[in-house]
């Protein structure tokens, strides 16, 4: 028996132990749709009595999930649970935002966020997973938001009105949950900004990679630069204090590796976690896009940039040469010690 | 090649002291859940009186090797076999041990499944048979692909094995899936 009666608060939300009302209030709000987004059939779906609410209340009460009503304005919107498999150290979780005013306002995220904290701070976990219908793309995002990433797609696991549909599992780690507040925490003590490369940010960010290399690299021609757009899903973050960018950091997938290139913090703007944050956002987005591991090329003589990485979980693979052949036309500057 | 190399039946108490020698040998349980070394006959036959419940939903074999498939003669008890029904009853699990590693290595595993999924999609009405692998068994993968099974995900570090945190397959295979297969044999 793992039931709890803690609390958790939130900005708009309050996470709490079930209460009298709240059998009441799950019935008088419920929809048909609300019945579809869990895997029902939105026909002839019939309201539920106050007694089977109450008795699912109380049938997650007394079991061994941890499980929590949702409050907000002061009334109850839905519930959570949590089940933990110790063996594991995994906890799988669903919720219902069943009061549909409260639907597409970000309530399911920061519930979902608040859930997280709980189980990778509070019950210690290592992994959370959840599934959800394929067709609830609403839900989807919110997961998707509060760091969930899809894992897999379960076919055909159940049925609407005779119609076979797909589960998706999706999953978030206990060490991507803490590489996002981390970010969280950085971007809310420092003034600066990590976002997505735009085409007008160019000279600026080339300007801090020619200080950095040297000048006159071929793959920072501009047309080099415009291809890697076009053809490369990997993204590009930089970082802009008062307008300024001051930090630059490029991912590049090709569908089997990921590498980081182009890791830099103008010399006016370091030791102030720019580079961290920026590492942590590339590495978010190389994982949502498929990538397993990521690789990355830094002079051995590069201290702060190997303390860096080292403190981000990288490791050194020794019995790696980085070779390099220039072809006929090819130019010296080519090979400096952080290629790409 | 006819691969009616063994027969499911069910289990007997006399199964048990075999799963005790089998399920405490860490090569059977490498690429299971398991964990070696504290299974007792005591805890086996609590296993044995909760499937033989008649409200246990799951299915639960004993796998015979049959050297010649011939009625009425016993076969060697090599392993065992299950479906987990889920409470929708539309889809299940299965799950498989060869316990008896002289047998290893001769397709005994491939026919044994494929004799489940007859039961499960033909007796059963089952829409959806899907397992777990872990990850780094490629030959516990090849064989249920060779079955017709799809990876449909993979579950990064779901399980502690010895220590380290494992990737999990997620793979099924879907009744309109393995009714294709059973046409094209014919």
């Amino acid at each position: 028996m793992q039931q709890t009666l803690t609390t958790i608060e939130g900005e708009r939300v309050l996470l709490r132990p079930f209460q009298e009302g709240d059998a009441e209030e799950s019935a008088r709000v419920w929809t048909p749709e609300s019945n579809y987004m869990y895997g029902g059939s939105p026909r002839g779906a019939k309201r539920p009595s106050v007694e089977s609410r109450q008795r699912r209340n109380e049938q997650m009460t007394g079991s061994d999930e941890h499980c929590f009503a949702i409050e907000a304005d002061g009334r109850y919107i839905g519930f959570l649970g949590l089940r933990v498999n110790d063996s594991e150290q995994g906890g799988s979780y669903r919720i219902g935002i069943e009061n549909p005013e409260y639907w597409g306002r970000g309530y399911g995220t920061e519930v979902a966020r608040l859930v997280l904290r709980y189980a990778f701070e509070t019950l210690g976990l290592h992994r959370v997973h959840l599934m959800v219908a394929a067709y609830n793309v609403r839900a989807r995002r919110c997961y998707e938001k509060a760091g969930f990433r899809v894992e897999g797609v379960l076919r055909e696991s159940f049925q609407v009105d005779g119609e076979w549909q797909d589960d998706l599992l999706m999953a978030i780690l206990k060490e991507e949950w803490e590489a996002r507040s981390l970010v969280g925490q950085e971007l809310a003590s420092c003034p600066f900004t990590v976002r997505t490369y735009r085409p007008s940010d160019y000279e600026q960010v080339t300007a801090i990679w020619r200080a950095e290399w040297g000048e006159g690299r071929p793959m920072d021609a501009a047309e080099a630069f415009d291809y890697k757009l076009t053809n490369d899903r990997g993204p590009i973050f930089v970082a802009e204090l008062n307008g300024r960018i001051v930090g630059t950091a490029l991912g590049s997938w090709d569908g089997r590796w990921a590498w980081v290139t182009r890791l830099a913090v103008h010399p006016d703007y370091r030791r102030r976690g720019i580079a961290k944050v920026l590492m942590a956002e590339i590495e978010r987005r190389l994982a949502a896009l498929g990538a397993t591991f990521t690789a990355l090329l830094v002079g051995t003589e590069n201290k702060g940039a190997l303390a860096l990485y080292d403190s981000l979980g990288y490791s050194r693979r020794g019995d790696v040469a980085f070779m390099v052949k220039r072809f006929a036309d090819g130019e010296e500057a080519c090979c400096g010690p952080q290629p790409g | 090649m006819p691969d009616a190399t063994v027969r499911l039946r069910p289990h007997t108490e006399a199964d048990l002291p075999n799963y005790v020698i089998w399920l405490n040998d860490p090569e059977v349980t490498e690429f299971t859940a398991l964990e070696s070394g504290n299974v007792t006959l005591e805890g086996e036959r609590g296993w044995f009186a909760a499937i033989s419940d008649p409200g246990c939903r799951d299915r639960n074999w004993a796998i015979e090797a049959c050297p010649e498939p011939a009625e009425g003669v016993d076969g060697r008890h090599i392993g065992n076999c299950a479906l987990h029904l889920h409470e929708s009853g539309e889809m299940a699990g299965f799950g498989i041990i060869i316990g008896d590693k002289t047998q290893w290595g001769k397709g005994h595993g491939t026919a044994a499944l494929r004799e489940v999924l007859g039961i499960g999609f033909e007796e059963m009405g089952l829409q959806r048979i899907h397992l777990q692998a872990f990850a780094h068994n490629l030959r516990g993968i090849r064989c249920y692909e060779k079955v017709g099974f799809r990876q449909e995900g993979v579950m990064r570090r779901a399980r502690l094995k010895r220590g380290q945190w494992i990737d999990v397959a997620v793979m099924a295979i879907l009744r309109e899936e393995w009714e294709a297969q059973q046409c094209s044999k014919h």
